[in-house]
């Protein structure tokens, strides 16, 4: 362990703490950091979707967010550009997603009007039907109309409130909105009250609105029904209309929105510099609304904005300890970022800004926080995806002849059974490391069951315990088995280099170049024998695969190249016992179900584990200073720490809330 | 009220940001202007030549001239599919490549292919880079279209093993590579028909003076590592005015393209995409907006399951091992040099795809494209005897329409004759001898050059 020490001027004692390892100050946003941040940013109803024609990142040795693969180069440069206009157009060009973004310039809608009646009311009148519980019910064919006169010509929301009965049948009442008897929308309600809407173009003057119910039924005591509680006009927004906002308007506007899509206060210059751009928008837009025009600028520039684009951290004072500690706006986006996957949310900001965010407590605090939200899930989920790179699944393929049961739906099934376990595991259980590996349980449904022996009906994913003999944890679901395997033998070189390096980290070689392929299996032999003869003792890949490789996959030679369980191979027994030296010492096993539990009980598991995350939270690969951390997860994580806890001590380390000193 | 300006992206998913755009079409590319070009198509997993024990399927029988008939003749060998340009195609047999992988022979073959430098140490294995230079970015730069950039077009799995390995600004700086056809277009487009181009420029002109303000003032932070300065650099310079594509594909491959978007990916739209990527590359070089551009079919050990007569073939990868396997594991694969030999006839008719494509807009010889891969032979998975099939001249700079075997020699001599052919010289005026590694003998090929 390398150690930092510093002279205490002053004073005789001699501090010494961990000396950290460096982490990259500009890291620019993966694509889904992009995605989940412009839609917080400019409070869009879901995802744009445009990253997905992004320039891909270059593959990268560790997981996709690794710094120094993610670049901005002209492609996506002209990517960002044109997204960045697209979604500026996007704001200023609806009343609703304007009012949201730029909240200090209130506009009125195009037309000022709405107009609510209950369906009680004089003024409706109702065909048929009865007085209920604030609202009235159509009990058969028949409408709620209404006259109302409109101030002036434009587009007009006429909305509903309903639900509806059915008639034993499972369909339920549909309406129909009528203006002067011409139908403007349809559609069938829900047994609990929902606003139902459609918009039409109306001119200036008395127009007639009509509910229309048209499928009246009873039927062995089964009654469909219409029942309304109001029906409303009004005004439809879209163009923004007239402004009052004026230059004081458009520097606190400035200030907020920067502020938000750079995740930190700006600085004057910043601003002026932004201010500058706001009053180029009535030359270079001109469309005759200089507010707007001015919002559509700096909109196209904050999403272009390296600060928006990079998460960066520039703090630069070092503690007494000789470290830097992240300043509270470098610690909530780290946070979001790690966590969430997007930019902090107010309560981050206001953590920030109030300082506090600055002790291991508050920092544990928040992460808890953050893991209740669900948007942690999909973090947890992008994660195991990566590290088990389930987007492989995609290549499955299995030999019909051999396998006349494989279905390629069944490669995302297995991929999504990943994503189910994960959850249960880490949110569901609130299970640590040990359980991923080891969980008697996975999820499946109608064409994932019989692959486990077991039997389930629909397409939807469930939960279904597994004989705890056979089966426990990540290594022994399909996926991992079918996707490290080919179209017809398992592969145990795959399956034991997977084990090396990704679940007990050890340091494997690189294959020699251009290695030949193994002879085919002769009839009568194992899998496992044509492989030690081609790699065993004795031959060129002797103390690899001897001692490393092969033994850690021969483990999972109790299943076959679809993950089902096999006690015969080639009409021969499976021999899947083996013996491996780790860090403790030797271990040996006689099936991969032991295999499994005694990774899960193993050391070195529960300390690559933990180096995983954190290199995924860092964005860049291990170094030796992380040891100590490490080795302190890894045990925290032996000793039984659910796998959320292991990530809130992981955010909440030196390592991630500071930086180290050059 | 704004209703004015269309909007012209939209994503596939997700919030729709408008109307997708319908290509008006104004037909077909400027006549051509006589500016040379360079094109690269890759394929993986070696060729069916001669091998160990297995037959010639490839090269034609005689070294020598080239014709459409003499090709033509030459029904059995793989080169025949390229008969119809026939003096137009320069076979090179008999160049390596230099170097060791390192612990990856596709990835130490893709990587050299246009680079003639060394494999990384570090990163090793599949994920290791070139440590130098593209001949495509060497090329593009020499000239000022498209700012100097190559285009960098992929058909291929995504989180595929080694996506992208040919195209490299620079010593262990690889330029990804689009995978989208429809995409690619669309950004050299760079605006919607019908846009105000000279408002829409001065507007990006105001907001790229602020960004490279606020990226100048970033790079000036003293805190920041080099490798943390060298990212934003390229950000930095990536800021610039783009040309635009001043020429339209037809209705119909605008469709195609379009409705393809989200499946390039996909192995059995591999060569369809393919086919669209070089429909852009040819119109790219028709309209002038680039001199240089690659496409890499498949990943570094191309995987793909090609479907031939209806027959769904193994992937590619181990039918170019002869087994149902990636390389150290699996059982032999009946039929499987007949089933390599005929992938890499599709290879020709794709490659011959391109020539069509740039013979209608008469700039075939006007350039040079070259069908290159990453090893020499399937089953050796060798770096010796990699195919370079060249089409075109030039316009006379290389002599072509023939078969030469030049014995074993390094690679990189043919990266200078290309770079020579299409007019870039060094700073003196004088032939460039010393592209890729400067270990290696440098110089030209032999009597290709006019």
């Amino acid at each position: 362990m390398l150690l930092l020490f510093l002279a205490c001027q002053g004073c005789e004692e001699t501090a010494a703490v961990p000396e950290l390892e460096d982490t990259p100050r500009v890291v620019r946003l993966t694509h889904t950091q992009w995605e989940n941040s412009v839609q917080d940013l400019l409070s869009l109803e879901q995802q744009t979707g445009l990253s997905e024609h992004f320039l891909g990142d270059p593959l990268s040795e560790g997981f996709e967010n690794e710094a120094n693969r993610l670049q901005v180069s002209p492609e996506l440069f002209q990517d960002y550009q044109r997204a960045a206009e697209a979604l500026a157009l996007l704001i200023v060009s609806d009343l609703d997603r304007y009012a949201l973004v730029v909240p200090q310039d209130p506009r009125v809608a195009g037309v000022d009007f709405e107009q609510r009646l209950e369906a009680e009311d004089d003024a409706v009148s109702r065909s048929n039907g009865d007085y209920q519980s604030d609202g009235w019910l159509l009990w058969s064919d028949g409408s709620f109309s209404a006259d109302l006169s409109v101030p002036e010509d434009g587009d007009y929301r006429m909305e509903a409130a309903l639900s509806g009965s059915d008639c034993g049948d499972g369909v339920y009442a549909s309406y129909q909105f009528q203006v002067d008897g011409e139908i403007i929308g349809f559609g069938e309600t829900l047994p609990t009250l929902t606003t139902f809407s459609a918009t039409s173009e109306l001119s200036a003057g008395t127009h007639e609105l009509q509910v229309v119910f048209d499928n009246d039924c009873y039927e062995n005591g089964a009654d469909r029904n219409l029942y309304m509680d109001w029906m409303q006009l009004s005004g439809v927004g879209g163009a923004l209309g007239e402004g009052q906002a004026g230059p004081d308007q458009a520097l606190a506007w400035i200030e907020e929105i920067a502020a938000l899509a750079y995740r930190r206060p700006i600085t004057e210059a910043q601003a002026m510099a932004l201010l500058d751009l706001f009053e180029q928008g009535p030359d270079q837009i001109g469309s005759g609304d200089d507010f707007a025009d001015g919002v559509e600028m700096v909109l196209v520039a904050l999403l272009q904005s390296p600060h928006f684009l990079y998460r960066i951290e520039l703090s630069e004072l070092p503690d007494a300890d000789g470290r830097i500690p992240l300043d509270g706006w470098e610690i909530a986006s780290k946070l979001s970022y790690a966590l969430w996957n997007t930019m902090p949310d107010a309560a981050l900001f206001a953590a920030a800004e109030a300082d506090e965010l600055g002790t291991v407590e508050q920092v544990r605090s928040q992460a808890w926080r953050m893991l209740q939200d669900e948007r942690s899930l999909a973090v947890v989920q992008d994660f195991h995806g990566q590290l088990m790179d389930t987007d492989n699944y995609a290549n499955i393929y299995k030999d019909p002849e051999r396998f006349p049961a494989y279905d390629p739906v069944l490669n995302e099934t297995m991929r999504l059974e990943v994503e189910a376990f994960v959850e249960e595991v880490v949110f569901g259980e609130q299970a640590g490391v040990y359980s991923l590996y080891t969980a008697p349980y996975t999820f499946v449904n109608q064409d994932l069951a019989p692959i486990y022996g077991l039997s389930a009906v629909g397409s939807e994913l469930q939960r279904v315990a597994l004989d705890p003999d056979e089966r426990g944890g990540l290594l022994l679901q399909s996926g991992f088995l079918a996707s490290h395997a080919d179209s017809r033998t398992p592969s145990p070189i795959h399956r034991g280099v997977f084990v090396d390096l990704e679940v007990l980290c050890l340091d494997l070689p690189d294959p020699p170049p251009n290695v030949t392929g193994l002879p085919a299996q002769e009839p009568g032999t194992t899998n496992r024998e044509r492989v030690e003869q081609h790699t065993g003792e004795g031959t060129c890949g002797g103390t690899c695969h001897n001692e490393m490789i092969n033994p850690a996959g021969f483990a999972f030679e109790g299943y076959d190249a679809l993950g089902q369980a096999r006690d015969l191979d080639n009409g021969e027994p499976v021999d899947a016992s083996g013996s491996m030296t780790l860090s403790e010492g030797a271990v040996s096993w006689t099936t991969g179900r032991e295999f499994v539990q005694l990774l899960a009980e193993h050391p070195d598991t529960h300390r690559c584990y933990a180096g995983h995350w954190l290199s995924y939270v860092q964005g860049r690969q291990l170094g030796e200073l992380d040891d100590p951390l490490l080795d302190d997860l890894g045990a925290q994580s032996l000793e039984g720490l659910p796998i959320t806890g292991l990530l809130v001590e992981l955010v909440a380390s030196d390592s991630f809330r500071m930086r180290a000193h050059p | 009220m704004k209703t004015s300006r269309r909007l012209f992206l939209t994503g596939t998913a997700g919030l729709t940001l408008g109307l997708p755009l319908l290509e008006s079409l104004n037909g077909q590319a400027r006549a051509a202007e006589g500016d040379p070009f360079l094109f690269f198509m890759r394929q993986g997993n070696g060729v069916t030549q001669a091998d160990q024990d297995e037959a010639e399927g490839f090269w034609p029988s005689e070294e020598g001239e080239l014709s459409a008939s003499i090709l033509e003749s030459d029904s059995e060998r793989v080169l025949s599919e390229l008969s119809p340009y026939g003096r137009s195609i320069t076979a090179i047999k008999g160049l390596s490549y230099a170097f060791e992988g390192n612990g990856c022979g596709h990835s130490g073959g893709g990587n050299q292919c246009l680079t003639a430098n060394q494999v990384s140490d570090d990163p090793s294995g599949a994920a290791s880079l070139a440590m130098g230079e593209s001949v495509d970015n060497y090329v593009a730069r020499a000239f000022s279209e498209n700012g100097g950039a190559p285009l960098t077009l992929y058909t291929g799995p995504r989180s595929g093993y080694l996506e992208e390995v040919l195209s490299y600004r620079g010593a262990l700086d690889i330029r990804p590579a689009e995978d989208d056809p429809w995409t690619a277009y669309q950004r050299m487009l760079g605006v919607d028909d019908g846009v105000d181009l000279e408002q829409l420029d001065l507007r990006r002109q105001s907001v790229n003076d602020v960004l490279s303000e606020q990226l100048d003032a970033l790079m000036a932070s003293p805190q920041l590592s080099s490798a943390d300065v060298a990212r934003l650099a390229l950000h930095r310079e990536s800021i610039r005015d783009f040309e635009r594509l001043s020429c339209r594909v037809t209705e119909e491959q605008a469709q195609a393209m379009q409705d393809g978007v989200g499946l390039s990916t996909l192995d059995d739209r591999r060569l369809l995409v393919a086919r669209q990527h070089l429909d852009l590359m040819a119109l790219a070089a028709a309209c002038g907006f680039v001199r240089s551009g690659t496409l890499q079919i498949g990943d570094g050990n191309d995987g793909t399951e090609y479907t031939i007569d209806g027959q769904r073939f193994p992937s590619f990868h181990w039918v170019s091992h002869r087994i149902y396997s990636d390389g150290d594991d699996g059982e032999a694969i009946v039929g499987a040099y007949e089933m390599h030999k005929a992938i890499d006839r599709l290879y020709g008719q794709t490659f011959l795809h391109l020539l069509d494509r740039l013979n209608e807009f008469g700039i075939l010889d006007q350039g040079i494209s070259v069908w290159c891969n990453d090893l020499g032979a399937g089953v050796s998975h060798s770096y010796n005897n990699v195919p370079f099939i060249l089409a075109g001249s030039a316009s006379g700079a290389l002599q072509a329409g023939q078969f030469v075997d030049y014995g074993g020699v390094t690679h990189n001599k043919l990266m200078n004759t290309l770079i020579n052919a299409v007019g870039v010289r060094t700073e003196s005026g004088d032939l460039v001898q010393d592209f890729g590694h400067s270990s290696l003998e440098g110089g030209v090929l032999d009597g290709l050059l006019s």
